[in-house]
């Protein structure tokens, strides 16, 4: 009688002992797991997404207007002739500097391009691009430029902004017009820790 | 005498004339200025009848003899992608790409040729040259690619085989201009760096920095430095022993 006890209280610690075993398995594998990184980390962060914004070649065509100067917001690509000094708005136009004092530069004009981000000069011409034109632009008096000549759908896309350092660009629909800028969205965004 | 007198006063000034001006003349009575060397458009060649501009992977040369009728004469594909800047240097144009320095040959205006490649790691990458040398600077952040960030000195005196002479880290440059022994550049949050660059094939010293601007691109223009910042329009002169700002023009806040 006494014997059968024994062998019951054996199997009954064996069998503790068992799920001890296994409990200690089940953690020893889980923080293995952990370790080794199949447990996933994420780190949420902001990035600048940006989104075309359409203008019709219609609507580009007599797109060139001349304005009253304005702030400086986006600052883009910079350009030197004598006395004169240019600003690309990025995406906006082109700010007209005088700059005859250089401890007191003038801003005295911006001339309104719709997709502009590159700027040359010859003689009294700009050379600038609007959207995938190319056009020329006299401005002798620089308060009433006057469009010269243009080339249509001359660049096969569109020049990126100077900011051009972004994560991420949404690809343009050619079907919707033509790009001439991009606004810019901060949204959240996630990646695993170790990227 | 007296001859030589009403002459030599009328020389005096024509001299200084066409020294004052940094910008281009052509004798075909063509003038042009000077663009940052985040620039993707050049005006060149003779008579500077010709546009030079980039895309992210073609050439393009347009006819600007008739400034009213602009028109494209030829477009070449670089075969390489991610490019981004162009400098009109001697008859050769420099491209700065993403992947490398490409340099093209102008002797035909119309058909450039391309000559040779200084390849880097992935970057964003403008390249500004003087005598036999090109200042590339790197920047790794961003939409470029790559973690590098840094200054190279080139030896171009053959520029076949463009070599590597220096390295210099930096934080995150941009632009970059050259003017006589003054190399600026535009290391983003940095700030501008001025190098002496008087000996560069035994390297650059910098000078003086002016930190806390987010400085993009610079345009060194007869003693003039203009730098573009995301906060602003900086002048500085940099015809003294030390370069001084001189004036700024604000970002809207």
């Amino acid at each position: 009688m006494i014997k059968a006890q024994n062998t019951w209280k054996f199997e009954e610690e064996t069998m503790a002992m068992k799920f001890e075993k296994t409990s200690l398995a089940i953690l020893t594998v889980a923080l293995g797991m952990f370790l080794s990184g199949c447990y996933q980390c994420t780190d949420t962060y902001e990035a600048t997404v940006y989104s075309p914004v359409y203008l019709s070649r219609a609507e580009l065509k007599n797109s060139l207007k001349a304005d009253e100067p304005r702030f400086l917001e986006e600052p883009g690509k910079i350009y030197a002739k004598d006395q004169l000094f240019f600003i690309v708005e990025d995406g906006k136009g082109i700010h007209i500097i005088d700059n005859h004092d250089p401890s007191q530069p003038e801003n005295v004009s911006f001339i309104e391009i719709p997709g502009c981000t590159e700027i040359q000069m010859k003689n009294n011409a700009l050379i600038v691009n609007s959207a995938v034109d190319l056009v020329t632009i006299d401005i002798t008096d620089i308060q009433n430029p006057k469009e010269l000549g243009r080339i249509e759908s001359m660049f096969p896309f569109e020049m990126p902004l100077s900011s051009s350092s972004v994560e991420y660009y949404e690809t343009p629909d050619h079907s919707k017009g033509l790009v001439i800028g991009w606004d810019k969205q901060v949204s959240e965004k996630t990646k695993n820790c170790n990227q | 005498m007296r001859i030589l007198k009403t002459i030599l006063p009328i020389l005096m000034v024509v001299f200084m004339q066409s020294c004052a001006q940094d910008a281009m003349e052509s004798p075909g009575g063509g003038s042009t200025g000077k663009a940052g060397s985040l620039a993707r458009y050049t005006v060149a060649g003779p008579n500077l009848n010709y546009l030079y501009s980039v895309s992210q992977t073609q050439l393009f040369v347009t006819d600007i003899s008739d400034l009213s009728n602009p028109n494209n004469l030829s477009t070449t594909n670089l075969n390489w992608g991610g490019v981004e800047t162009i400098f009109p240097f001697q008859d050769y144009l420099l491209l700065g790409t993403q992947t490398g320095m490409l340099v093209y040959d102008l002797s035909t205006p119309e058909q450039p040729q391309f000559v040779s490649e200084f390849w880097h790691v992935r970057s964003c990458d403008p390249v500004v040259a003087q005598d036999s040398f090109a200042y590339v600077t790197l920047r790794g952040n961003g939409g470029c690619g790559g973690t590098q960030n840094e200054l190279h000195v080139l030896d171009i005196s053959q520029i076949q085989y463009p070599r590597q002479l220096h390295v210099y880290q930096l934080s995150g440059p941009y632009g970059l201009g050259i003017d006589g022994d003054e190399l600026f550049v535009c290391d983003g949050k940095a700030g501008l760096l001025v190098y002496d660059a008087s000996n560069p094939k035994e390297g650059l010293t910098l000078k003086q920095t002016f930190p806390g601007i987010n400085a993009k691109d610079v345009i060194p223009y007869n003693g003039l430095l203009l730098m573009i910042g995301d906060d602003g329009f900086y002048q500085y002169s940099y015809t003294g022993d030390k370069v001084e700002l001189l004036s700024k023009l604000e970002v809207k806040k």
